[in-house]
C-alpha cells in the first residue's frame, strides 16, 4: 500500500515540476520591408520591420526557446545577427559565414534555446543594412528563480534606450567618400583643421607638424551624420515617474560608428551590468558607451515637478538626443561643449612617430584609465575662458567593472596565447589587424576546450570597439577571479588589453571592429573550431570565406573633371585595400595645348602605404609647329608631340603629404615628378602644386560650393591659365 | 541701356534675396525667460536665433522673449531648450547648474528654487574624513600634504602656499615624544626638509616651481607614510611623464588617479604604484 501511494506521488511531482521553469516557445514574426522616412529634411530611403525603425524589441526569459522568423521583402538579401547571444553557429545570422543570404522574398526561420540573461540587441549583417534601421533591442530576462536575481536592481521598471544615427547620404556612398579620402563630412562637421583656422586659434605650428608626419586632419569620428536617434526619435518623455523612484536604462549603442557620453540631470549614474552581463553596481558622473557595447544603469528622480534629462551626445559633439524622467519643468544637464581640434592634433604630433607607429611615451595605458582625448575636452581641461573645476567629473572605465560572481575557467585548462596588433591607416581608410585584412588572411583554428588570451595592441589613431561572436570574454582588468564578462572591448589609440574565453562551441566565430565602415574595410577575423559538422545552412564554407573577404575589400570608384577655359583636366580612381588603377588626364581644346591621357597600375607597399610601385602607360599628342621636341633637365629628348609610352616606376609620400613619383619610359626617357594637391587653406579653399623633370608645372586653387562641385582655377605650363566648374563623385 | 538694366536687375535680385531670407511659415509666441542684463539680452538672442529659421526677441525689463520662427523646421521647445542650454531658465527649461554658475556675475539672474543636493557632482556623503578619530600625530601632516596635492591638482598657486603653510605649522605642532620608535626615527631624518620643502613651496608664486618642491616633498611624505602607525588609506602614485619624463610619485587618499604634477592638462596620467 505504502510503495503504491509513494508511487502515485512520485508520478504527481515529476508531472508537476516542468511548471519550476518556462520552456516555452516565443515566436516573433519579422517582416523586412522597403520603406521611405524623413528624418533630416528629405524623404530617404530606409528599412522598416514590422514598419518600424528600430526594429521591435524582442522580449525573452531565459529557458524559452527563441523562434524568429524572417519575412524578407526587400529585393536583396539580408540577414539577422543576435549581438551578444550564445547561441549554435548556424543562427548566428552572418551571411556566408554562417549561412547564405536570406534571398528576397523568403523567409528564413531562426531556432534557439536561451541560455542567458541581461541587455542585448540584434541588426543585420548584410552590407550596410545596419545603418538604415535594421538594429533593436533584444532583452533576455531573468526566470523568475534565477539565483542572481538582484532585490533593488531587477525588480525596477527598466526602458530599453537605443541608440542610433541617420545621414541623408546612401551609406554605400558614405564607405565610398570616406575611401576616397572626401573632406566633404569635415566641412559639414566644421573640422577641416586648415590652414587658415590653425593661425587663428594660434596653432599654426601644429598644422604645419601634423603634415610633415604625413596625416590629414582627425576626428574622433569619421561620418558627418545629419541626425542622431533615441528610439527612432530625438527624444522622449515619461512623466510617470515620481521623486525617489528608481528606473534602469537598457541602454545600446546601435550606432554603426558613433559613441555616446550618457549624462544626467538628476545626479549619478549607477551601473549594473555591461553587455548582457551583470556587474557590481558602481556609481560615477558619466559614461561612454562604445558602438555596439550596451550597459544597463539606474538613475534616481531626485524630486517633483521636475523632468529631468538623460543626454547621449555623439562624441564629436556635432548634437545629442535626449529622454525625459518626470513631470514638470525640465531640468537640463550641462551641454558637453566642441572639441578642441588643435589641442587633439598637438597630441597627435606628439604621440605619432614619423614612420607611423605610436609613441606611448611610456605610459602603458589600458583598459580606458587615461583618455587621452581629454586634451580636446573643455569640460575637463578648461577653456580659456574660465578655468572649469569640473576635473571631478568621475567617468568609468573598464577597471571599475567587476563580475558578482567568479568568472574564471576550470583549473587545468590548456591555455593559448595570442596577441594581435590594430592597424589601420586614415590616408587611405584601410583598417587591419596586424595590417592585414580579412581578405589577406585564413581562418584561424582553435580548438574546443582550449582558453584563448589574446593580448591586444592598438598601434592606430583611433579607438575600435573589437567583438567576438558567440561567447563572452573576461577581460583582465585587476579584479582578479572577478574579471568581468564582456563581448565587446573599446580599445583606444596606445592601449595594451588582454582578454580570454574559453572555446565550448563549434563553429565559425566572426571577431571584428564593430565601427561598420572599418569592418567593410577588413579589420575582421575568423576563428574556425576544429572538427566541425557540416553547417546545412552553408555546405561550401570554402566559397562562404572567399564572398566574405570580397565584402571586405571591394574596389571603389572616384572621378574629377575640370570644366574649364583652358581644357578639361581630370581624374578617374579604382582602388582597394592595395591596389590602385588610376587615370588622369589633361585634354586641351586644340591640338596646340595638346591632349594627354596617362594610366598607373600600382600596388602599395608597407604599413603606412606610402610607397606605391607601378606600371603605366602614358600617351599625348600636341601640336609644336613653333618650338621642336624639348629637353627635359637630364638633357633627354622629350617626345611631347606625339607620344604613347609605356613606363615603369614608383611613387612616395614625403612628409608635407608631397607625393614623390619617379617614371621610366621605354624608350628610356626618365621623368620625376612632385605633386601636393589639396592644401587645406581655409574650410572650403584647396590649393595644388605639380613640378616636373619635363620641366612642366602646374597651381591650382579650388573653392568646395556642394559635395559635388567646386569652382577651379588654375594655370598649367602646357595650357595657360584657365579657370572653371570642378566636378565629382 | 544694357548697364542701367543689369544694374535695376542686380538690386532687384539682392532684394528679393533678403526677402527670401525671411522666416517663412512663421509663428509667433512670446515666453518668460529668465535674465539680468544687457549681456544676457545678447546671449539669449544669439542662442535662440538661427538664420532663416528662428528669431528672438528679449525684453530684459519684463523678462520676456518674443520668438518668431519657422514652424516647418523648428519649434517653440527646441528654441528655448538653446536658451536653457545657455544658462537662461524658462517656463519649459531649467539651466544645469554648471552652466548657471558659469554665467557673468551680472547676469546671474535670481533662480527661484534650489536643486537638492542629488545633483550631478554633489560631493558623497560619506566624504569627509573621520576626524573624530585623530588619535595619531602625525595625521595632520597627512591631511595639511593632501590639501596641498588637491591645490596643486587644481593648478591653483595661491591655495597651493596657503595649504603648505598649513603643513609647515602642521609638521612644528607634531610632539616627537608622543611617536612610537620607528616613526620618531624616521621623523628624525625627515623632518628638516619636509620644513624646507614647506616652506619652500609657500614662498614661491608659480605653480611650475612649487610642483618641482612638491616632487620632493612627497618623497618624504612616502617615507613617513610607510612606517606612520595611522588609519587613514593612501595610495602612493606615479606619473612617468613629470619632471621632464623621468616620472614623480605622489600620495593621494583615493584610488583615482588627478596628477598634481600636470592638473587638468593630464589628469589622468599616472598609476597606483602601492597602497599604504
Amino acid at each position: 500500500m505504502k510503495k503504491i501511494i509513494k508511487f502515485i506521488l512520485l508520478c504527481i511531482v515529476i508531472s508537476q515540476s516542468h511548471l519550476g521553469y518556462s520552456q516555452k516557445v516565443v515566436r516573433y514574426d519579422l517582416y523586412v520591408t522597403d520603406s521611405m522616412v524623413n528624418y533630416a529634411g528629405k524623404q530617404r530611403s530606409a528599412i522598416a520591420v514590422n514598419g518600424m525603425i528600430p526594429m521591435p524589441t524582442l522580449n525573452f526569459t531565459q529557458g524559452d526557446t527563441a523562434e524568429i522568423h524572417v519575412h524578407n521583402k526587400l529585393k536583396e538579401g539580408t540577414s539577422l545577427h543576435w549581438h551578444g547571444v550564445y547561441l549554435p553557429n548556424k543562427e548566428d545570422g552572418v551571411p556566408f559565414l554562417t549561412q547564405k543570404p536570406i534571398a528576397p522574398n523568403s523567409t528564413f526561420t531562426y531556432r534557439f534555446p536561451i541560455i542567458q540573461d541581461g541587455t542585448h540587441w540584434y541588426h543585420s549583417h548584410s552590407g550596410m543594412q545596419e545603418q538604415i534601421g535594421m538594429y533593436g533591442a533584444m532583452i533576455l530576462n531573468k526566470s523568475n528563480d534565477d539565483p542572481t536575481f538582484r532585490k533593488g536592481i531587477d525588480d525596477l521598471p527598466s526602458i530599453p534606450v537605443v541608440l542610433s544615427e541617420w545621414t541623408n547620404l546612401n551609406p554605400d556612398n558614405v564607405h565610398r567618400m570616406l575611401h576616397n579620402a572626401n573632406d566633404w563630412f569635415a566641412i559639414k562637421k566644421n573640422t577641416t583643421q586648415s590652414y587658415a583656422e590653425a593661425i587663428k586659434e594660434g596653432h599654426f605650428k601644429t598644422k604645419l607638424t601634423n603634415e610633415w608626419k604625413r596625416m590629414l586632419a582627425m576626428d574622433v569620428s569619421d561620418v558627418y551624420y545629419d541626425r542622431f536617434l533615441l528610439n527612432g526619435t530625438s527624444e522622449q518623455t515619461f512623466p510617470e515617474f515620481k521623486a525617489g523612484d528608481k528606473v534602469r536604462l537598457r541602454i545600446i549603442n546601435a550606432g554603426a560608428s558613433s559613441y555616446f557620453w550618457l549624462t544626467y540631470a538628476g545626479g549619478k549614474i549607477t551601473v549594473v551590468a555591461n553587455d548582457g552581463n551583470d556587474v557590481e553596481p558602481v556609481e560615477v558622473d558619466r559614461l561612454i558607451v562604445a558602438v555596439s557595447e550596451t550597459y544597463d544603469v539606474i538613475i534616481t528622480i531626485p524630486e517633483d515637478g521636475f523632468a529631468y534629462e538623460f543626454m547621449a551626445t555623439p562624441e564629436d559633439r556635432t548634437n545629442n538626443v535626449s529622454m525625459y524622467l518626470g513631470s514638470g519643468v525640465k531640468q537640463l544637464i550641462s551641454p558637453l561643449p566642441k572639441l578642441k581640434y588643435f589641442e587633439g592634433m598637438k597630441m597627435m604630433n606628439d604621440m605619432m612617430k614619423m614612420n607611423g607607429d605610436l609613441d606611448d611615451m611610456n605610459m602603458k595605458m589600458s583598459l580606458q584609465k587615461m583618455d587621452m582625448n581629454s586634451v580636446m575636452y573643455p569640460e575637463i581641461s578648461g577653456n580659456t575662458k574660465h578655468e572649469n573645476h569640473e576635473s571631478d567629473i568621475i567617468t568609468l572605465n573598464y577597471t571599475m567593472l567587476k563580475s558578482p560572481t567568479k568568472t574564471t575557467f576550470p583549473k587545468n585548462t590548456k591555455v593559448r596565447e595570442m596577441k594581435f596588433e590594430l592597424t589601420g591607416n586614415m590616408n587611405r581608410y584601410v583598417w587591419s589587424l596586424d595590417n592585414r585584412v580579412l581578405d589577406e588572411s585564413d581562418k584561424i583554428l582553435i580548438k574546443q576546450g582550449e582558453i584563448l588570451r589574446i593580448v591586444l595592441y592598438n598601434n592606430s589613431m583611433m579607438r575600435h570597439p573589437m567583438h567576438l561572436h558567440g561567447h563572452d570574454f573576461r577581460v583582465i582588468n585587476g579584479q582578479g577571479e572577478y574579471a568581468p564578462l564582456k563581448n565587446v572591448l573599446d580599445i583606444m589609440p596606445m592601449e595594451t588589453d588582454t582578454i580570454e574565453f574559453l572555446s565550448n562551441i563549434e563553429g565559425d566565430w566572426f571577431f571584428h571592429c564593430h565601427i561598420l565602415y572599418h569592418m567593410m574595410a577588413g579589420m575582421n577575423r575568423v576563428f574556425s573550431t576544429d572538427q566541425q559538422e557540416t553547417n546545412p545552412y552553408l555546405p561550401d564554407k570554402q566559397w562562404g570565406y572567399r564572398e566574405l573577404q570580397k565584402e571586405s575589400n571591394q574596389a571603389h570608384f572616384m572621378i574629377q573633371n575640370d570644366f574649364a577655359s583652358n581644357g578639361n583636366d581630370g581624374e578617374m580612381m579604382l582602388h582597394n585595400a592595395r591596389y590602385n588603377l588610376t587615370t588622369e588626364w589633361r585634354l586641351g581644346y586644340h591640338d596646340m595645348h595638346g591632349y594627354e591621357v596617362e594610366t598607373h597600375l600600382g600596388r602599395y607597399i608597407g604599413k603606412m602605404q606610402w610607397f606605391m610601385p607601378f606600371v603605366g602607360f602614358d600617351y599625348r599628342y600636341r601640336r609644336m609647329d613653333k618650338h621642336g621636341p624639348e629637353k627635359n633637365i637630364f638633357g633627354q629628348k622629350n617626345s611631347k608631340n606625339e607620344r604613347a609610352l609605356f613606363s615603369a616606376g614608383f611613387a612616395y609620400m614625403l612628409p608635407m603629404l608631397v607625393r614623390f613619383q619617379a617614371e621610366v619610359y621605354h624608350d628610356g626617357n626618365v621623368r620625376l615628378q612632385l605633386m601636393r594637391e589639396d592644401i587645406p587653406i581655409s574650410k572650403r579653399l584647396r590649393a595644388g602644386i605639380m613640378l616636373n623633370s619635363d620641366l612642366e608645372y602646374m597651381a591650382d586653387i579650388r573653392y568646395i560650393l556642394t559635395k559635388n562641385f567646386g569652382i577651379r582655377t588654375h594655370y598649367d605650363s602646357d595650357m595657360g591659365f584657365g579657370i572653371g566648374l570642378s566636378a565629382n563623385y | 541701356m544694357k548697364k542701367i538694366s543689369l544694374f535695376l536687375g542686380l538690386v532687384l535680385g539682392l532684394g528679393i534675396n533678403t526677402t527670401i531670407a525671411q522666416i517663412q511659415n512663421s509663428k509667433i509666441t512670446t515666453v518668460a525667460v529668465n535674465g539680468n542684463c544687457a549681456m544676457c539680452k545678447k546671449t539669449i538672442e544669439s542662442n535662440g536665433s538661427d538664420e532663416n529659421i528662428s528669431k528672438v526677441n528679449w525684453d530684459p525689463n519684463k523678462k520676456v522673449a518674443e520668438i518668431t520662427y519657422d514652424s516647418s523646421k523648428t519649434s517653440e521647445e527646441s528654441i528655448l531648450k538653446k536658451i536653457a542650454q545657455a544658462g537662461y531658465d524658462n517656463d519649459q527649461f531649467r539651466a544645469a547648474d554648471d552652466v548657471y554658475d558659469n554665467l557673468h556675475e551680472c547676469c546671474k539672474y535670481e533662480r527661484n528654487h534650489q536643486t537638492s543636493k542629488g545633483g550631478p557632482n554633489a560631493p558623497s556623503q560619506h566624504d569627509e574624513l573621520n576626524h573624530s578619530a585623530q588619535t595619531k600625530d602625525i595625521d595632520p601632516v597627512f591631511i595639511s600634504y593632501l590639501g596641498l596635492k588637491d591645490a596643486l591638482v587644481a593648478s591653483d598657486s595661491k591655495t597651493a602656499s596657503v595649504a603648505a603653510n598649513k603643513l609647515s605649522l602642521a609638521i612644528q605642532k607634531v610632539d616627537m615624544s608622543s611617536l612610537a620608535e620607528t616613526e620618531h626615527k624616521t621623523w628624525m631624518k625627515v623632518k628638516a626638509n619636509l620644513e624646507k620643502s614647506a616652506n619652500q613651496i609657500k614662498k614661491d608664486s608659480k605653480i611650475d616651481a612649487q610642483r618641482n618642491t612638491f616632487m620632493l616633498l612627497s618623497t618624504q611624505i612616502y617615507e613617513l607614510a610607510k612606517v606612520a602607525e595611522t588609519k587613514m588609506e593612501l595610495y602612493y602614485q606615479f606619473c612617468p611623464m613629470a619632471n621632464n619624463s623621468k616620472g614623480a610619485f605622489w600620495l593621494s587618499k583615493e584610488n583615482a588617479i588627478k596628477n598634481p604634477y600636470y592638473g587638468s592638462k593630464m589628469m589622468t596620467c599616472g598609476e597606483v604604484k602601492e597602497k599604504i
